[in-house]
């Protein structure tokens, strides 16, 4: 092999590669790894033990492969790859006077062990959870789809992190030009590192600046094997813990995986809750500041005048009123993310002493108000998929401002503009408010009945090869 | 878009040029984003005031005071703040202002010289007139609640015996706002059965269809506190007379809804005994008919009767129920007969809308008679059923004895 010299091996050095020289018979082998990420252990039983105890005088590679215990590996000839197959954890075993080369699958990273879900709690459902482990993630799949027909496609993303991206589907399901189409974009992504599944989705999506994801995410396994099963696909990402899931609607945001094997009514009733809490946080407050500010004439009498009453002492106008405290509270919201375990109780009492109780005392915002944002705060966690709540979020604040400039009429407008943003979008070609439009009742009722054992079909605008369940 | 072809004057050249320079559909949006922004700001309530920095006003008392009109308002204290006693009811902080002028106008302004902040009138429940106020008319005031905008005409109307100032002045042992407390009497009392209550909707609507005559609520001040006494009688909107409350119930059986009342029968066997029952009205028909240029009224009441209790407890047989029926049938239609026949004595006016019913049933005929007279002229019959429906029998008192 010709590039074996020693500004080579100085090369390798200045990379972190670790050269092990073995004689083996009369024959030079070169075993090159990297210690921190590969398994020492295997390579010493498995790969350097067995070649020193080999008592052939003359070694070639395939007599190399007869010898090693390793199950996942190949050969190559390409001697400008070999320090690329080492950088991604894999031990490149080399005989001096031969052209081919082994590279033995030897990869050993610290990872988490599988875990609860963190964003995709559940009280009947499986909780195992994705973690950044790729392999783990596959496994979660593979364990409980053990169709012939899953295919797991696999792409490498990232000309510096060359980060192993694979898009999941069952091929007999899922349209064939979804599956083409996000292929197609994922090879297309021109960057230097990948390194989680939301910088595939910026790239994947048709449009990147609008408020709605048109993807959803996914942290739990059996989730992601009923999107699979849906005719959906699945994009995991080498060391993220999250899965994309494409094409998601925007009514699917609401659909929990318990929903589909829970009490009928219990679901139905929990769907509606979810559409509710999603309006109380989008709405809500706006709505407040519209009767306070231009519209008091709508209320009952008898509550005009104890909200006149409760808000005697507060300094500001409704608009103000409303925005700064919902500016605390997503304030609080993102200090309590990034809070340490050990004082996170602590703020999350010192927040609710403080906004609550000490801003009504002081007079600086009424009470009324204080029960709105709380409880917009907590509708806004009742949605099933976590990537609507922070649309929400933003929504929230820009329907606060067209209220107060506009009263209830600009309340409306905002309604309106939200609908046809919402209807003038789509997930990879599937209208983003199916099935309410187009309007198809049998997905419809499917949707909000979603028991397992009602569902005989497919969703009609997902378009699968298969459409049949039952 | 923006490019000109030449334009053939050197005057124009430079103007050309930067024309020019606005090339493309991008910098053109620029320009109407630029536009359209600041007009967006121009727009909008920016004059609105939040619901704290008016003047909410609980209810609205008018009066002739010195050939003056007199606004009476009574006003939610708002200066309390939210540590205050939990225990105080809120709606019993107000204070009231006084205010007069030769007009509406006038009183208006000295009204709103009293007043910290704009006047929000879509809070008012009660609208009081005095008795000097109501035989003046309240029409030109109803129409000003018309066109007011933000005067609801779902405000309750009610005619005051003593002046509003005094009515607005006394303390009640209730914690509530004197507007508060009439409105809840008022409610209490339709919801009952037990008076008639038209909003200013319900007045406008009837002057516009030329009804000559209506009934409002009538208070007055009795031991220091409000108390309902009757209905007020109004003629063209003017007052004319009052209607005791003892004598009400006539009226209530024709116009009341939910009317539940009750009604003492004397045993006709037993002059001491008494039987007392609570009506209520299942089916109520006006029916009219006009022959020989006489009206004819007929007013067709199905009754249901429940047998509260007897004075003295006695057997009650089926013939005794029927005599019962009997009795009470002929004591509420003799009773409606006389009243109609007072009203067109001493009220010469239709204060029971039979003129509604009339033009509903014979549209041309209405067209041709004049019903203000007609109605003076005319029939009155009543045709009451009543059915007792509830005997209220318990095992010991009227099967055993």
């Amino acid at each position: 092999m010709d590039i074996i010299n020693d500004s080579w091996i100085k090369k390798t050095k200045e990379l972190g590669i670790t050269t092990r020289y073995l004689n083996v018979g009369d024959t030079e082998i070169i075993i090159l790894y990297i210690q921190q990420i590969t398994d020492r252990n295997i390579l010493s039983l498995n790969i350097i033990k067995p070649l020193l105890l080999c008592q052939k005088k003359a070694i070639t590679i395939d007599k190399v492969i007869n010898t090693i215990y390793i199950d996942d590996f190949y050969t190559d000839t390409k001697e400008k790859e070999i320090i690329n197959y080492v950088l991604k954890g894999n031990s490149v075993i080399i005989i001096t006077t031969e052209e081919k080369y082994i590279v033995a699958n030897t990869l050993k990273i610290e990872k988490r062990q599988v875990q609860e879900p963190n964003i995709e709690n559940t009280i009947k459902g499986a909780r195992d959870a994705f973690n950044e482990n790729y392999n783990d993630n596959l496994s979660l799949i593979r364990y409980r789809l053990k169709d012939p027909k899953l295919r797991i496609d696999e792409l490498t993303v990232g000309k510096r992190t060359q980060t192993t991206v694979a898009v999941v589907y069952i091929k007999d399901i899922a349209n064939s030009h979804l599956v083409g189409t996000i292929k197609d974009k994922i090879s297309k992504i021109d960057i230097d590192g990948i390194l989680e599944s939301s910088y595939i989705q910026k790239f994947i999506l048709n449009n990147s600046y609008n408020f709605f994801p048109q993807s959803g995410i996914v942290e739990r396994s059996d989730t992601a094997c009923a999107n699979i099963l849906d005719g959906k696909v699945i994009i995991l990402v080498e060391g993220g813990n999250l899965a994309l899931v494409v094409p998601k609607t925007f009514i699917e945001f609401f659909d929990t995986g318990d929903d589909h094997f829970d009490n009928t009514f219990i679901s139905i009733f929990s769907k509606f809750i979810r559409i509710l809490c999603i309006m109380i946080s989008l709405f809500l407050t706006s709505l407040y500041v519209a009767v306070v500010s231009f519209h008091s004439d709508i209320l009952p009498p008898q509550y005009i005048i104890s909200l006149a009453t409760s808000r005697a002492t507060v300094p500001f106008n409704a608009f103000l009123e409303a925005f700064l405290m919902e500016t605390v509270a997503e304030i609080l919201r993102e200090a309590s993310v990034r809070l340490p375990k050990q004082i996170g109780p602590a703020i999350g009492i010192v927040g609710t002493i403080v906004i609550g109780q000490a801003s009504v005392s002081a007079g600086l915002v009424s009470p009324l108000l204080v029960i709105i944002v709380s409880l917009s705060i907590m509708s806004s966690f009742a949605t099933a998929d976590y990537s609507i709540t922070n649309t929400i979020r933003v929504l929230k604040f820009l329907m606060i401002i067209v209220t107060s400039v506009f009263g209830l009429f600009g309340f409306t407008m905002g309604v309106i503009l939200i609908t046809v943003n919402l209807c003038s979008m789509d997930s990879f070609g599937v209208s983003y408010v199916a099935p309410l439009s187009p309007l198809n009742f049998k997905a419809l009722k499917n949707l909000f009945i979603s028991d397992v054992h009602l569902s005989k079909k497919r969703p009609e605008y997902l378009k699968t090869k298969d459409d049949t369940r039952q | 878009m923006f490019n000109i072809s030449y334009i053939g004057n050197t005057n124009f050249n430079n103007l050309y040029y930067y024309i020019n320079l606005i090339k493309g559909e991008i910098m053109y949006k620029k320009i109407i984003c630029i536009f359209l922004i600041p007009l967006l700001l121009f727009t909008g309530c920016w004059d609105s005031k939040d619901i704290n920095k008016k003047c909410v006003n609980i209810s609205l008392g008018i009066d002739y005071v010195d050939d003056n009109i007199q606004f009476c308002g009574e006003i939610v204290k708002l200066t309390g703040s939210p540590r205050e006693d939990a225990g105080e009811s809120q709606s019993s902080s107000v204070y009231t202002i006084f205010a007069q002028g030769k007009t509406f106008e006038e009183a208006r302004v000295n009204y709103n010289s009293n007043i910290p902040y704009p006047s929000f009138l879509g809070a008012t429940r009660v609208v009081l007139f005095s008795e000097e106020f109501a035989k003046r008319g309240i029409e030109s005031y109803l129409n000003r609640v018309d066109s007011l905008f933000d005067y609801r005409k779902t405000l309750n109307t009610v005619v005051c015996r003593e002046p509003t100032k005094e009515c607005f002045n006394i303390e009640t042992d209730k914690a509530l706002a004197i507007g508060l407390f009439i409105e809840n009497i008022l409610r209490n009392l339709k919801d009952e059965g037990n008076s008639i209550c038209l909003d200013v909707g319900d007045l406008l609507s009837d002057i516009a269809f030329g009804s000559e005559g209506y009934v409002l609520p009538y208070i007055g001040i009795e031991s220091n506190d409000l108390k309902y006494l009757g209905l007020a009688v109004f003629k063209d909107s003017k007052l004319i007379d009052i209607i005791d409350v003892q004598d009400t119930e006539p009226l209530l059986y024709i116009l009341a809804d939910n009317t539940k009342l009750v009604e003492l029968i004397p045993d006709p066997l037993d002059n001491q005994n008494k039987y007392s029952f609570r009506v209520h009205i299942n089916k109520r028909k006006i029916s009219t008919s006009l022959k020989d240029d006489i009206v004819n009224i007929t007013v067709n009441l199905d009754l249901h009767a429940e047998l509260r209790y007897q004075y003295y407890k006695h057997n009650i047989s089926d013939e005794m129920i029927k005599q019962l029926e009997t009795e009470l049938s002929n004591k509420i239609s003799n009773e409606i007969i006389d009243f109609v026949k007072e009203a067109q004595k001493n009220f010469k006016c239709d204060i029971f809308n039979f003129g509604e019913e009339f033009k509903a049933q014979h549209y041309y005929q209405y067209q041709e008679i004049d019903w203000e007279q007609a109605f003076l002229s005319a029939n009155i019959n009543a045709n009451v059923k009543t059915t007792i429906v509830n005997k209220n029998l318990k095992s010991d008192d009227n099967f055993k004895r």
